[in-house]
């Protein structure tokens, strides 16, 4: 493109001054400088041509001195052409002058073509010119522009590269985050996991922990209890430790007490050993004592003895014998003195002993009764105490008791003071009017005495009675007075009985108060019930109306049952009636039925059935009458085999008959009777034989042989017919058992013939 | 030796009489049998085989034979038939079941030969016992009406109590000696 642009600029160029050099020479030559023209135009052309070629091979150079260089080889070329051309174009005139005149109009119109189109061409080329180099401006711009484009774009690709990297990086970056990211997922799905057994746990956790409050709630209350009961217990603890104290202090007196008690008990032992010591030493000495004393007197008697013996010769040593002897009595004496003082030292000093051990002792004893003592005075003063509680609480009550009574004595008193106060007056006035009656007596007497005085002294003989009257009279008066002073202390005694009877009285009074309380008790009872018995009448009265009411309906009812019995009636008279008819209908029926009879009687069937009835009974009898003579035949069967079974046993002749053997060998003697006919009837006696089988009879066997063989021969020919059988012997080897045994029994008789060599039935005898 | 004894026996006149105790099993035949001879009960067991004992009652010897009454073994009884004087069958009166046995046993036993001549003496046992039959039911169970030419008597006993065993034997020994 460029390289094309750039030709067509140097064309343009180059094509100016060939224009300018074709109307030059235009100008010059007329003909000839036309076909000059045309060729040179030709020429030109070609020329062009190849210097365009050129200008293609210079575009390379490209730069404006080359391109004035060419510039400048046209221009000499141009203006070499002329030269060279001419003789050409000379040669062509002279080879074509039969058209010469053609050509020379068409070179014109070619010329003036030429010419055209140079205007033309050159206006073009003018034009591109200005737009080449308008162009060239606009490229060496866009040169530029993309040069810095270039640069641009290079940075660009740098940048590219750097972003492509950076993109890189970024995508191993994504990548990683995205690893990350899944590590992430996992992590987190892990972490909702471990969040949810986390809740869960928590929840147990918490579900745990209330528990773990209740149960520590509940342990809480029972460490107060157990608290409460610690301290109650620690108080009580306190208190019986205190009391432990008191008791220890108690213990350790006694520990003292006894330790002393100890102490002075090993005192009292070691004194009372030192006593004995005292008295063995004091012992000992007396006796070497006793013994040195006697000693001495053996020696004394013997010197004397000596003495006496000697004392004539040797007076001197008696005398020296003598002195020595009163100065060995001396010794003794002083000995004994100081014996003597020793015992009284010691009896001083062991009744010292004794007085302090006895004084010790006493001490103890009066300790130990001390101390019992006080415990009884302790013992004592409790029991007094309590007594004394005792008595001050029964004597309280007692107290209260008294007081209750004595001011229930008062008030009686005080009511008794009132009442004999009031009978006192009373009996004063009663006694008044005694007084005043005795005085009226008297004065009646007295007047009788006056009557009688007057009587006396008509009748003086009886005055002296009257007198004696009198004086009885006074006597009686004496005696009244006595007798009043008794009636007094009667009276007193009468009040007595009054106050005892006013004490009944009010005791009367109070059960007629508890009667009336009783009475008021069944008064309200009383209320009670006659309210009960009101209701019971209206009851009653109900009941009675119901009565009324009820009696009103038996009556109907009777009236009813009246009628009812009529009707029964009616229906009974019904009832014979139909009885009646029943009956008749009954002997109707029985002479239908005897009608039935005859006439079924007399049919033919019944007769027929009553011949066969007669002719089965018939037969019937017949098989009866068989079965009898067919037993009658078993019997005789029976008897006539027992008979040859008897005569068996006794003849040989017997064994001929091989059916009653062979019977014999069956099973038992019981099938033997039987028949072979009437062998089911009798069969269960056989068959059970033969069911328990061999078991029982073979320890029937045994027994029956054990017996046999033990038993003697009287008994044994009894077991023969047993043994026989069991064995299922022939009649020949029962015979021969029974001769031998017969034999054996009789004292004479000959040995059976029991068979000689391989039959022989017994071991012949050793001789 | 036994027969120096029997020889002696039979001089002296005293023949045994030989006496056959029979019945079913379990009627009480041992009971009886040692009841008789030593006059106390004694435990038994099944007889199988047969007991012999001598027993004197009133001057009178009597072997008796009491033979095991099992179902299997009483066919055997016919063995011993021979030179039987005197029969005591056994009933148990309790045992209402087997009576029709004890009466078909005693009717094949009677029709034999061998015991035409011998005396029967029936002993209802067992007479302690709840729900016994009576003397009159045993006799009538056993069709012992029937008998018309023997001479036979039926007792109510009770072996473990020894009740009517000293009519039997009283009526036996005289009915045995009437005989002779």
């Amino acid at each position: 493109m460029r390289g094309s642009e750039h030709l067509l600029t140097s064309e343009d160029w180059l094509w100016h001054p060939a224009a300018d050099v074709l109307e030059s020479t235009s100008y010059l030559g007329t003909e000839l400088p036309h076909l000059t023209s045309v060729s040179k135009a030709g020429k030109m052309f070609v020329n062009l041509k190849s210097k365009i070629g050129d200008v293609t091979d210079l575009k390379k150079l490209s730069s404006p001195q080359a391109l004035a260089s060419v510039s400048g080889s046209r221009q000499r070329s141009s203006q070499h052409t002329p030269g060279s051309l001419t003789p050409r174009s000379r040669h062509s005139r002279q080879a074509s002058t039969a058209s010469l005149q053609a050509v020379q109009e068409l070179e014109r119109e070619i010329a003036k073509l030429r010419t055209a189109l140079e205007t033309q061409q050159d206006a073009a080329l003018e034009r591109l010119n200005t737009r080449e180099q308008e162009w060239r401006g606009k490229l060496q711009e866009e040169r530029d522009k993309i040069s810095v484009m270039a640069a641009d774009l290079e940075a660009a690709g740098e940048r590219e590269k750097k972003l492509q990297e950076k993109v890189e990086d970024s995508s191993i970056g994504k990548k990683q985050t995205t690893d990350q990211l899944k590590q992430a997922q996992g992590l987190e799905a892990r972490i909702c996991d471990m969040q949810e057994n986390y809740d869960q746990m928590e929840g147990l956790n918490a579900q745990e922990m209330a528990k773990i409050k209740h149960m520590l709630l509940n342990t809480n209350s029972e460490l107060e209890q157990v608290q409460s009961e610690l301290i109650k217990k620690t108080e009580a603890l306190s208190s019986v430790e205190s009391r432990l104290s008191w008791a220890s202090a108690l213990e350790e007196r006694i520990r003292i007490l006894s330790e002393e008690k100890t102490e002075l008990e090993t005192q009292v032992a070691g004194l009372n050993q030192k006593l004995n010591a005292a008295n063995a030493r004091y012992t000992a000495l007396e006796e070497a004592k006793l013994e040195e004393s006697q000693h001495l007197q053996h020696r004394v008697i013997t010197l004397e003895q000596r003495h006496s013996q000697t004392a004539l010769q040797e007076t001197d040593k008696v005398q020296a014998l003598i002195k020595e002897r009163e100065n060995m009595e001396h010794h003794l004496e002083e000995a004994r003195q100081q014996l003597n003082n020793i015992k009284a030292s010691w009896s001083d000093k062991i009744t010292a002993l004794e007085n302090q051990i006895h004084h010790l002792n006493a001490k103890i004893a009066e300790d130990q009764s001390d101390l019992q003592e006080a415990e009884e005075n302790n013992e004592m003063l409790k029991s007094e105490l309590s007594a004394l509680r005792d008595e001050n609480s029964s004597q309280k009550s007692e107290y209260l008791e008294m007081e209750r009574k004595l001011q229930a004595e008062i008030s009686q008193l005080n009511e008794d003071l009132d009442t004999l106060r009031w009978q006192l007056n009373n009996t004063t006035l009663e006694k008044d009017e005694q007084i005043k009656s005795l005085q009226e007596k008297l004065a009646s007497e007295e007047e009788k005495h006056h009557s009688c005085a007057s009587v006396l002294q008509s009748k003086l003989e009886t005055i002296a009675s009257l007198e004696q009257n009198l004086m009885d009279i006074e006597s009686e008066v004496i005696v009244v007075k006595g007798n009043f002073t008794t009636t007094q202390s009667d009276l007193l005694l009468a009040q007595t009985e009054k106050k005892s009877l006013q004490e009944t009285l009010q005791l009367e009074r109070t059960t007629v108060e508890a009667l009336e309380k009783g009475k008021s008790e069944l008064q309200s009872k009383l209320d009670t019930v006659s309210c009960e018995k009101t209701r019971l009448s209206q009851n009653l009265d109900e009941y009675a109306e119901k009565v009324i009411t009820l009696e009103m309906s038996v009556k109907t009812l009777e009236e009813e049952d009246e009628k009812k019995a009529a009707k029964i009636k009616e229906i009974e008279a019904k009832h014979d009636e139909v009885i009646h008819e029943r009956e008749a209908l009954l002997k109707q029926l029985e002479n239908e039925e005897e009608d039935l009879v005859h006439k079924i009687e007399g049919s033919d069937v019944v007769k027929a059935l009553r011949e066969e009835v007669k002719t089965l009974e018939d037969e019937v009898l017949e098989k009866k009458q068989a079965l009898k003579v067919q037993g009658q035949r078993l019997a005789d069967m029976k008897k006539t085999i027992q008979r040859e079974l008897k005569l068996s046993a006794d003849s040989t002749d017997s064994i001929a008959d091989p059916r009653i053997d062979s019977r014999i060998r069956d099973s038992s003697p019981a099938t033997n009777a039987n028949s072979s006919e009437n062998n089911s009837s009798i069969g269960p006696v056989a068959t059970n034989g033969s069911d328990n089988g061999g078991a029982v009879n073979n320890t029937y066997l045994k027994h029956v042989i054990i017996k046999y063989l033990t038993s003697r021969e009287y008994e044994a020919v009894h077991l023969t017919r047993a043994v026989a059988t069991l064995l299922q012997m022939t009649s020949e080897e029962e015979r021969l058992l029974r001769e031998t045994l017969e034999w054996k029994m009789s004292w004479f008789g000959s040995k059976p013939n029991l068979g000689k060599g391989q039959n022989a039935k017994t071991i012949p005898p050793s001789q | 030796m036994g027969a120096l004894l029997s020889y002696f026996r039979g001089l002296i006149g005293s023949r045994e009489m030989r006496i056959l105790i029979l019945g079913l099993d379990g009627a009480g035949k041992t009971t009886i049998l040692y009841r008789l001879q030593v006059g106390e009960v004694v435990t038994t067991i099944p007889t199988i085989g047969f007991n012999v004992e001598q027993v004197t009652y009133k001057n009178l010897r009597f072997q008796v034979w009491d033979l095991g009454g099992q179902t299997s073994i009483r066919p055997y009884w016919r063995c011993y038939y021979s030179n039987t004087d005197a029969i005591i069958y056994v009933v148990d009166s309790a045992d209402r079941d087997r009576i029709g046995i004890s009466k078909q046993e005693l009717v094949s036993m009677l029709e034999e030969d061998e015991l035409k001549s011998a005396i029967l003496a029936v002993l209802a046992n067992k007479q302690d016992m709840e729900g016994a039959m009576t003397v009159a039911e045993v006799h009538s169970a056993l069709g012992l009406d029937a008998l018309k030419t023997r001479t036979f008597q039926i007792f109510k006993t009770s072996a473990i109590k020894g009740e009517g065993l000293d009519q039997a034997m009283d009526w036996l020994a005289n009915a045995l000696a009437t005989r002779k």
